[in-house]
């Protein structure tokens, strides 16, 4: 049996070897993944990267654009066709088909030309399974290469683009901590919960705040009932005592709670004592006094506040 | 028949008592309880006790005691609405009429529509090349939003600030029943659940005494719809929507007959809970505790429904106020009774109205006949019930929409190609107006536009999946978090298609 005799390098040129054929491959990986292209670039300084300024148009209006609708499929995690749009520069150095911005010129720009697409279209982008761009949108993006894709031209340049849509941001839970929040008073308000069903509920699942609704009890719940809610005054964020029987002795028990934004008093006795109370709540939104003895006068301060007040002369 | 042969037939029975998918769900929980160890008990919400969604981002949890299904629980996030009343014009009103100036139209009131309105499109009844047809009423704007308005609805103008217009409404349905099913149910088939079933089983109610969920319809034609409007589908059917008469005793039979005592018929009821127990045990049909929560809750009815119902409780000068007269049947004494509803916790009060499919085919379906009184019928007690409502601080959370299925085409009307003798237009579900009040709704805002003649959205449309997330976002809910497990799917209001909250409308 012949072996093929082992071939043998000097330190020197095996360090050689496996150099060049290190920078062969990174360079045949950078010209087929342009954003790697684009970020090698960027570090060995070869290409600046764009100038992105705060107050520029791309980005408080595309970039924000970008997020929403692209970088789940075009970003840092996945980059389908090799394309990242997650920075100005990326966007700039295209994916695997070449640019697909063209500054100056939506027309000729593959990224244009997507997302104005009928969604029915293969090729449309969004994918049709993902919500489409407005009309708005799509504008927006057309003015912005059509403007020279530039990641420093200011807002006030682009005076014809359609207002921005309000984003709407749907707020997290932190289970973990409304848990450890809940946990301080759970005891208390489950006897509580117990003695008034219906009553007393947590504002929302991500939050420890309550709410009381204490109208439907009517005029079995007073002074007394409202008294035993002082321990989780803490908490209450919003109560109705519409119909009940409190009166004016609650006053103190109401100025224990001092994150009350909202205060229903409709049909119940209490008078101007009560108003001089509330003045103390200082998280009061909105208080309603229809069907009370309370004189609009004495709710004056609470309305200089801004307070909304809900009272029989309007 | 020997003894094995009965015991052969009462198992029989016994198996053919279960569905198969009850078998199914028994069968899941009761190996998830024995691997679990932990699960004691039935319950009604989510059949499956998987708490991680298809996607693997927590599922909302709206697993309740069964024999409370209607126990409140919280929003997902501090909720902007805590009920909704929602006004609903069957028929289908003109927004050409109402809400919609559209100068070009009327200047080109007469004259032939142009043939791209007709190319490719299929109507209910226009044939053949109509008139184009401009606004039968003045319009002039009003409020401080300076929003447009006919002269049809002065009383609501009063609360034109207030509104939020969505301009750009469009379905993809232009007959009534399906129409209606998509805006309440989410789909245009049968067998989905109603809106306001989503809010029941997503929040369940504060008043224990009430159903969370009621109908009322103004008399005269029940929607085309029908029941399925306020239908549960898939949900359990204690989250379906109880309509209410509107003339007479609210509920039927809810008092007791002569001769039987409350405590009667509480002995009663528990005998019955009893036999329908057994039966829940042997069959372990969860509509069975369904069934013993409407009985309970009917016991309960007993001493508060009529308490809401009766509008005769209210002051001469409120009932003038909505326009009420006590014993009718009126969207008057409906919108009143909305308001008492609303202040007992009632959490989704429906009101349909009807008459207002204005296709001038008679003089009750015509713009210049019934459609005038359809108007006057409507402004003032929604005017009133608007009013009410801000005065007792209630708007802040109160969502009032009024709105349609769809719209109607701004041209004339000609069945079978012929001009006809009163003036009315046919079915457009290309574009429609709908306005929201309170609960956390742009005051004076106005979202989408429709083209020159209002046939058209284009700008901004909005589709009902849309409308239902945006209303469920003032409810707390993120759309897609607010489902039930079925057929192997997390249903939902807004279905598998994108939709979308319109920040815009939002306060």
């Amino acid at each position: 049996m012949v072996y093929p005799r082992p071939v043998r390098l000097s330190p020197g040129r095996y360090f050689l070897y496996v150099a060049v054929v290190t920078t062969v491959g990174f360079a045949a990986l950078t010209l087929v993944r342009p954003s790697l292209a684009h970020s090698v670039k960027a570090l060995l300084r070869l290409e600046s990267p764009p100038r992105v300024t705060l107050d520029s148009f791309y980005t408080q209006r595309i970039a924000s654009l970008f997020d929403e609708h692209c970088t789940g499929c075009h970003g840092a995690r996945r980059q389908k066709a090799q394309l990242r749009l997650d920075s100005l520069g990326f966007a700039l150095s295209g994916g695997k088909h070449g640019a697909v911005i063209r500054a100056g010129n939506p027309k000729n720009s593959e990224l244009f030309a997507r997302i104005s697409l009928p969604s029915a279209n293969d090729r449309a982008m969004p994918p049709s399974s993902k919500p489409p761009l407005s009309a708005d949108e799509i504008t927006v993006v057309k003015l912005w290469i059509a403007a020279g894709a530039s990641g420093e031209r200011p807002t006030a340049d682009f005076k014809d683009a359609p207002k921005a849509g309000v984003k709407v941001t749907i707020p997290e839970i932190d289970e973990a901590a409304v848990a450890n929040e809940r946990a301080g008073f759970a005891d208390g308000l489950r006897v509580l919960q117990a003695r008034f069903p219906n009553v007393i509920a947590y504002q929302s699942r991500g939050s420890a705040d309550l709410e009381i609704d204490a109208a439907l009890m009517g005029k079995s719940f007073g002074d007394a009932e409202l008294t035993a809610l002082v321990a989780l005054a803490d908490h209450i964020v919003w109560a109705d005592f519409s119909g009940t029987a409190i009166s004016d002795s609650s006053a103190d028990t109401l100025k224990s709670m001092k994150r009350l934004r909202v205060l229903r008093l409709m049909n119940t006795k209490v008078t101007d004592r009560m108003a001089v109370a509330l003045a103390s709540l200082s998280n009061l939104q909105s208080v309603t006094v229809v069907g009370t003895e309370i004189a609009e006068a004495s709710l004056r301060p609470l309305k200089n506040r801004g307070i909304k007040i809900y009272h029989d002369n309007p | 028949m020997s003894q094995f042969d009965l015991s052969d037939e009462v198992r029989r029975r016994l198996l053919q008592g279960q569905t198969r998918r009850e078998f199914l769900d028994n069968c899941a929980n009761g190996l998830g309880a024995l691997f679990l160890g932990t699960l004691a008990g039935k319950s009604i919400g989510t059949a499956q006790a998987a708490t991680l969604a298809a996607g693997g981002e927590p599922r909302l949890d709206f697993t309740r005691d069964a024999a409370q299904p209607l126990a409140q629980l919280p929003p997902q996030f501090a909720a902007k609405a805590r009920r909704v009343i929602y006004l609903h014009m069957a028929g289908a009103p003109s927004q050409l009429e109402l809400f919609e100036h559209k100068p070009v139209l009327n200047r080109l009131d007469g004259q032939d529509c142009p043939a791209s309105f007709l190319a490719g499109r299929r109507f209910a009844f226009i044939s053949g090349v109509p008139k184009l047809l401009g606004a039968q009423y003045p319009f002039h704007q009003g409020g401080d939003s300076g929003a447009w308005i006919s002269d049809r609805l002065p009383y609501l103008e009063k609360h034109i600030d207030d509104l939020c217009f969505i301009r750009s409404m469009h379905t993809d349905q232009f007959n009534h029943g399906p129409g209606q099913l998509l805006a309440q149910t989410g789909n245009a088939r049968l067998g989905y659940a109603s809106f306001g079933s989503w809010v029941t089983y997503g929040l369940g109610t504060e008043n224990q005494n009430l159903p969370g969920f009621i109908v009322l319809i103004s008399g005269g034609k029940s929607p085309d719809g029908g029941k399925q409007l306020w239908g549960s589908g898939f949900l359990p059917s204690v989250y379906q929507g109880v309509q209410c008469r509107s003339q007479g005793e609210p509920v039927l039979y809810l008092r007791n007959p002569p001769g039987v005592s409350r405590a009667l018929r509480r002995r009663m009821l528990d005998i019955i809970d009893d036999l329908d127990r057994q039966t829940y045990t042997q069959f372990g049909n969860p509509e069975t505790l369904t069934r013993i929560a409407q009985y309970e809750m009917a016991y309960r009815m007993q001493l508060d429904a009529s308490d809401a119902m009766d509008i005769q409780r209210e002051s001469t000068t409120v009932q003038a106020l909505y326009g009420a007269t006590p014993g009718k049947a009126s969207f008057a004494n409906n919108c009143l009774v909305a308001r008492r509803l609303a202040e007992r916790g009632v959490r989704f009060i429906q009101l349909y109205h009807w008459g207002w499919d204005s296709h001038g085919s008679q003089p009750s379906e015509a713009l210049n006949i019934g459609f005038v009184e359809r108007c006057r019928e409507v402004d003032r007690p929604i005017a009133a019930l608007l009013s009410d409502l801000k005065a007792r601080g209630m708007l802040e959370d109160t969502l009032v929409v009024w709105g349609a299925e769809f719209g109607r085409t701004p041209m004339r009307e000609n069945r079978n190609g012929q001009q006809m003798v009163y003036i009315g237009r046919d079915h457009n579900p290309g574009a429609f107006t709908l306005w929201m009040a309170g609960g956390g709704a742009k005051p004076g805002a106005s979202y989408g536009e429709t083209d020159d003649m209002g046939y058209e959205v284009v700008k901004n449309p909005v589709e009902f999946r849309d409308l239902h997330a945006t209303m469920l976002y003032l409810l707390g809910f993120d759309h897609r978090k607010l489902n039930y497990p079925y057929q192997g799917l997390d249903q939902k209001l807004t279905g598998v298609k994108p939709a979308r909250v319109i920040g815009e409308v939002l306060a």
